[in-house]
């Protein structure tokens, strides 16, 4: 039997919210990000390491306190943790307080994450086709060392999908009207191969109370959650393995 | 507000009453209108400051409001605005805090926007600016499909841009001749300005650069 024929009968069975039965095993998962208000309560002791990317280097910060200055990170870690109970959050915070980052902090951020016991990276944004050399080095770097890298696309509809979403080695995610958070939509021949529910989804706010949000930002962090959500009960699958299975379990396919 | 200093024609050589402000001034109105919103706006990207710069704004007191914003910035990855631009996608929710369209209408004693809509305008990876559409309606909600028809908005108001500075450089190729003067100082002249047109052909960051480039030297002549 295939190693992950045995989740995939499972979950093909029970589906994804049919893994929240099980004992679930802590996942780390890096959101790159804005940082993440630690503090909030709906985020309290989940944040288990925290970073900051100043002057090319990663320094530690407060793991209780408010690490978001633009409020959209703290939306991405509490849709993890609303989707896999088990996700522990890595704060590394890729922009700074002083608007001053550029292309070089996002992609120290991926390097510093991949430095770090993590099991799934969650990158919510887009990076300049300027670093295409590096991040495709991390990505690659990323798969060889059994790290998931969940990416969003850049909905540019007469240009490129983005990076590092449209790299091979990276789990690239679009945002579409789906049922509920346990549920991916598969593109056949896509480059972004998966859509998740990305709309009016409720997230906590950066400095306390909860906003909805819109857009493929908030549909990654759905995906992170499922990958971190396969891996607290069947820990050894792959990258390879977790796009299979998401595929597998996708509630539609759709060409395009 | 000079002519001059107008963010359009400052940051991409266009006047408004040109054929190419008016479509996007077209573009901006229906796109806020086919997402129900009270305004949008066009920001354009200032690569050197690595900010947003109002440059139209349409819908509600459209002349009130763009009087307002015009020439207003905003800094990359700051509130939905600047976070479409610094992550290159398309933010929709309530205003995050320092957005500036919060703190104007603030300030007014207006009411507050109740939801942002934000579009980066990409094209050829290079981001041009940002399109976004606000509600002051705390009922409305922009849906996903909103985001995905703004998005495509911007992407055409992001196309309208690079065909109108293809077309200054095209313009600008066309009057450097293709036969080289036998005179030395007119042919060194003419190569330079070729390689000029090479250099800024590049791209909107590289004519920025070059731009910035002969202010420096402008300035080291004068002295």
């Amino acid at each position: 039997m295939h190693p992950y024929a045995k989740p995939l009968l499972e979950i093909l069975e029970r589906g994804f919210d049919g893994l929240l039965k099980n004992a679930l095993a802590d996942v780390a998962v890096a959101v790159i990000d804005s940082g993440v208000d630690a503090s909030h309560p709906a985020l309290v002791g989940r944040v288990q390491q925290a970073y900051a990317i100043e002057g090319g280097n990663a320094v530690s910060t407060s793991l209780t306190g408010h690490n978001d200055a633009r409020g959209h990170g703290t939306a991405v870690a509490h849709i993890v943790t609303q989707v896999a109970p088990n996700a522990r959050i890595v704060d590394v915070r890729a922009l700074s307080v002083d608007h001053q980052s550029n292309g070089d902090e996002l992609v120290e951020a991926l390097r510093h994450a991949l430095t770090l016991p993590i099991s799934v990276v969650n990158m919510s944004l887009v990076v300049r086709p300027k670093w295409r050399g590096p991040m495709t080095e991390l990505c690659e770097l990323a798969h060889r060392r059994n790290i998931a890298v969940v990416a969003s696309a850049q909905n540019s509809p007469l240009g490129s999908r983005g990076l590092p979403a449209e790299l091979a080695s990276v789990i690239s995610v679009d945002y579409h009207t789906m049922e509920g958070l346990y549920s991916v939509l598969y593109r056949q021949r896509n480059l972004v191969e998966f859509a998740a529910m990305g709309q009016g989804i409720t997230a906590a706010e950066a400095g306390g109370g909860y906003t909805e949000v819109t857009g493929t930002s908030f549909a990654t962090p759905v995906v992170s959650g499922l990958c971190a959500l396969l891996r607290g009960v069947y820990p050894s699958l792959r990258p390879y393995e977790l796009q299979s299975i998401l595929k597998a379990l996708a509630a539609r396919h759709v060409e395009s | 507000m000079a002519p001059s200093d107008d963010p359009l024609s400052s940051y991409l050589g266009l006047l408004p009453a040109q054929a190419e402000a008016r479509v996007l001034r077209l573009l901006i109105d229906l796109g806020r209108r086919v997402v129900g919103a009270d305004e949008g706006s066009l920001l354009v990207y200032d690569a050197e400051r690595r900010v947003l710069v109002f440059a139209m704004t349409l819908g509600s007191e459209e002349a009130e409001a763009e009087a307002r914003l015009k020439g207003q910035v905003v800094p990359l990855g700051e509130g939905r605005t600047g976070m479409a631009a610094e992550f290159r996608t398309v933010q929709v929710g309530a205003p995050a805090f320092h957005d500036i369209e919060f703190q104007q209408h603030k300030e007014r004693g207006g009411s507050e926007p109740d939801i942002v809509l934000a579009a980066p305008m990409i094209w050829d990876d290079t981001l041009v600016g940002v399109i976004t559409a606000v509600s002051f309606d705390s009922e409305k909600r922009f849906t996903q499909d909103d985001a995905t028809v703004y998005e495509e908005f911007a992407g055409i108001a992001a196309f309208v841009v690079a065909q109108w500075q293809r077309l200054q450089l095209h313009e600008a190729a066309s009057a450097v001749p293709d036969s080289l003067p036998a005179d030395s100082s007119a042919r060194a002249e003419l190569e330079l300005l070729q390689r000029v047109h090479r250099l800024v052909r590049r791209g909107p960051d590289t004519l920025r650069q070059v731009n910035s480039l002969l202010d420096a030297v402008e300035k080291m002549v004068g002295e």
